[in-house]
């Protein structure tokens, strides 16, 4: 990437973790979460990761990492970009506040950063060397494209005409996908968050030794819904229990199956969207739970099965965090979706319940 | 270095030389049921130290150890409920359980956290070597940083370089392993317990000093949803002062979200009212009345600070209509907030009775 694109300095508080980063273009440059400021090494592939909310504290010590990372100064900065939704109100006025402020005191104009746009578009991030999976020459030609978004707050597909132009397709009527991976996590004692030791006992799994059902198989819709598996699974739990089998005689069997239901649910309204609108090229995925391999396979193989590009964000990128919020800042940008007088900086406002 | 391949009859004798080994200091490589491990005296630093050369680049990771049984971790480590529900569970097993540390061991075994990760492997051979040694060794997979995986001493030695190689002081050969993935390591230290925090008690004598409004048995989802929908049409209409807070208290699963949605069906909400687990409260404006509906979920709030700087004072400050699930846990806390600005609660109680059967009752003060 050429080296005039702007710097964009990005905020993310609308979830438990303070992220900053700084993206040059759709380039990362650095990216900070709160838990890294203070834990060095790691055991590797430990479950799970820490996370806590105490933006107030914690959003000054994380800006100046991630300026320190970026080798950069704030002068150096073009434009302060923040998430202003979808999240807790108290959180996100958190981040919000210290980016009007940084954005009033140095005088750069501020890009408000819708949340989802953030997942939809962080498979478009390239890494700090500029490497990627979507090439410039690519991106010219991906939509229309189908957005499907899965963490622990939302499951929804949407349809991108192009940037800044989004329809919701479908959403859960209930829980998230991710959501029900930590509730089924606590049911088995995993403690929280437990759903990624699901994930993680699932690959110890057969398939096909216990049953669980499919959510929505057979809705008409494009909606998803976990609460019912959620309770299926709270049931099968309670039956097991009661056998003479102990734990570990079923647990990995039974995270594998719950995985598959999760799985199957997702490539089900996948491939509905993609019947219902054969013009879209490219499936666009994000969110926490595409951080499980397996469903970020089988999303891939349905997709390229119907000869359509499929796109998801490098490992890293797949939770929240404010390098992809840089990043759709920086197609707002583009889009000239920018507050330059102090009034218009002033007037921006948290929005707990924004939509794409 | 010497190689031994284990046979029926020569498994005392192997242990014996292990045993010999590792009180001198040196390593072995031995099968376990995920991959070869190898195994230095976890208590004896200068071993641990060899370890990390061994290894070749690994920064500052840490190397879990492998002890006999419960009884043996329980020296090293203190164990929470979450780990104990692991060692009751899963333990012997591919699990490797991360704890407190309480000292005794090697650094580089406990981390610069003072954190342990511990193995109880389920494998006859590394659990008669720390039977006999009598204390714990290292449970750390046998090949070097950055080279694959060993389930055969053949593939070991092809990928080992021979400056580590040296180290090696006995393998114990078990031929050809399953070629199951290494254990799943699980952190216990960071599990936010409070996150289960019970305020049971405050709920239940809650509820016994209250009067009895309705009780029903609902059958599916739909008469649960139904249900909401009656108890807000015989709440919201009659209410006029202060916030209007429904209390709910049930297990995962009990329907608190489908009540809630009943709610929401009553006040003509036109979004799709889902969980708020994540985003802990959700805001929602009514057509029905000018008042905002607020769905909140204390389920992943960690403690009395959190609940009170999650902004739910705000919304009671402004007289709204109010849904707490997980009401239980805070109730305490939402009485006094409630009753400060002059609002009502209706405690609403789940019982899980069968696959698709819920017990729900609802209360108010007298």
């Amino acid at each position: 990437m050429k080296t005039g694109e702007v710097k964009i300095l990005a905020f993310d508080t609308s979830c438990d973790e303070t992220s900053v980063a700084v993206v040059q273009g759709r380039k990362v440059l650095s990216k900070v979460r709160f838990s890294q400021v203070n834990l060095h090494a790691q055991w590797g592939g430990v479950v799970p990761a820490i996370a806590r909310r105490a933006h107030q504290e914690t959003i000054g010590t994380v800006y100046e990492e991630a300026l320190r990372k970026a080798k950069c100064q704030i002068d150096e900065v073009d434009y302060i970009a923040v998430t202003y939704g979808p999240g807790l109100a108290i959180d996100l006025e958190v981040g919000v506040e210290f980016a009007k402020n940084l954005a009033l005191r140095y005088s750069k104009p501020l890009i408000p950063v819708n949340h989802m746009e953030g997942h939809l578009l962080s498979s478009l991030a390239l890494n700090s060397k500029g490497n990627g999976f979507i090439s410039e020459a690519k991106l010219k030609t991906i939509f229309p494209a189908l957005g499907l978004l899965v963490s622990g707050k939302h499951t929804e597909l949407i349809y991108v005409k192009g940037f800044g132009e989004y329809k919701k397709l479908g959403q859960t009527l209930d829980d998230a996908a991710g959501e029900a991976f930590d509730k089924v996590g606590r049911m088995l004692n995993f403690g929280y968050p437990g759903g990624p030791v699901v994930s993680e006992f699932a690959k110890r799994g057969t398939l096909g030794v216990i049953d669980l059902p499919i959510p929505m198989e057979k809705s008409k819709d494009l909606n998803f819904s976990y609460s019912g598996l959620k309770t299926a699974c709270l049931y099968k739990i309670k039956v097991l229990r009661e056998s003479r089998l102990s734990e570990k005689d079923w647990v990995y069997d039974f995270c594998r199956s719950f995985v598959e239901s999760v799985t199957q649910s997702l490539l089900i309204k996948l491939e509905m969207a993609l019947e219902m609108h054969p013009e879209i090229k490219t499936v666009l995925v994000g969110g926490g739970v595409i951080a499980n391999e397996h469903i970020l396979r089988a999303l891939g193989k349905v997709t390229k099965l119907r000869n359509k590009d499929y796109f998801y964000p490098l490992a890293e990128d797949r939770g929240d965090n404010a390098a992809m919020i840089g990043v759709a800042a920086y197609y707002n940008f583009k889009q000239n979706i920018i507050l330059k007088s102090d009034s218009d900086i002033n007037s921006l406002e948290r929005n707990p319940r924004l939509s794409l | 270095m010497e190689i031994c391949k284990l046979n029926a009859d020569n498994l005392d004798e192997i242990v014996a030389k292990a045993v010999n080994v590792l009180k001198n200091g040196g390593f072995i490589i031995y099968p376990t049921e995920t991959c070869y491990g190898i195994g230095a005296d976890a208590t004896n630093q200068e071993a641990v130290n060899k370890l990390y050369d061994y290894k070749g680049f690994r920064g500052q990771k840490p190397f879990s150890m492998a002890v006999k049984d419960r009884k043996m971790a329980e020296k090293y480590v203190e164990i929470n409920d979450i780990a104990d529900n692991l060692y009751k569970n899963y333990l012997p097993g591919p699990v490797t359980v991360v704890s407190n540390s309480k000292g005794g061991v090697a650094v580089g075994v406990e981390t610069p956290w003072k954190t342990i990760g511990i193995r109880i492997p389920d494998h006859v051979i590394p659990i008669a070597i720390v039977t006999a040694y009598g204390k714990p060794i290292t449970a750390t997979s046998a090949n070097v940083s950055y080279k694959p995986i060993a389930y055969s001493i053949e593939s070991l030695l092809a990928h080992t370089p021979k400056k580590s190689q040296k180290y090696l002081n006995l393998i114990i050969d078990a031929g050809d392993l399953p070629k199951n993935v290494p254990s799943t390591v699980l952190d216990t230290t960071l599990n936010s317990l409070t996150v289960l925090r019970q305020g049971k008690d405050e709920f239940k004598n809650a509820i016994k000093k209250s009067n009895l409004v309705v009780t029903k048995v609902t059958n599916s989802t739909d008469e649960t949803i139904q249900m909401g929908k009656e108890v807000a049409n015989k709440f919201v209409p009659i209410h006029d002062n202060g916030p209007l807070v429904f209390a709910l208290s049930g297990e995962l699963g009990a329907g608190k979200t489908q009540f809630t949605k009943g709610i929401g069906e009553y006040l003509m909400v036109e979004d799709i009212v889902n969980s708020p687990t994540y985003t802990i409260i959700n805001e929602y404006k009514g057509s029905t009345v000018e008042l905002a509906f607020i769905h909140m979920d204390t389920w992943r709030i960690a403690n009395h600070g959190e609940f009170m700087r999650s902004g739910l004072q705000q919304y009671l400050a402004t007289s709204e209509i109010v849904v707490v699930e997980w009401a239980d846990k805070y109730y305490k806390e939402l009485e006094e907030l409630v009753s400060e600005f002059g609002g009502k609660i209706v405690k609403v109680d789940f019982k899980y009775l069968d696959q698709n059967t819920r017990e729900i009752s609802v209360y108010e003060n007298r």
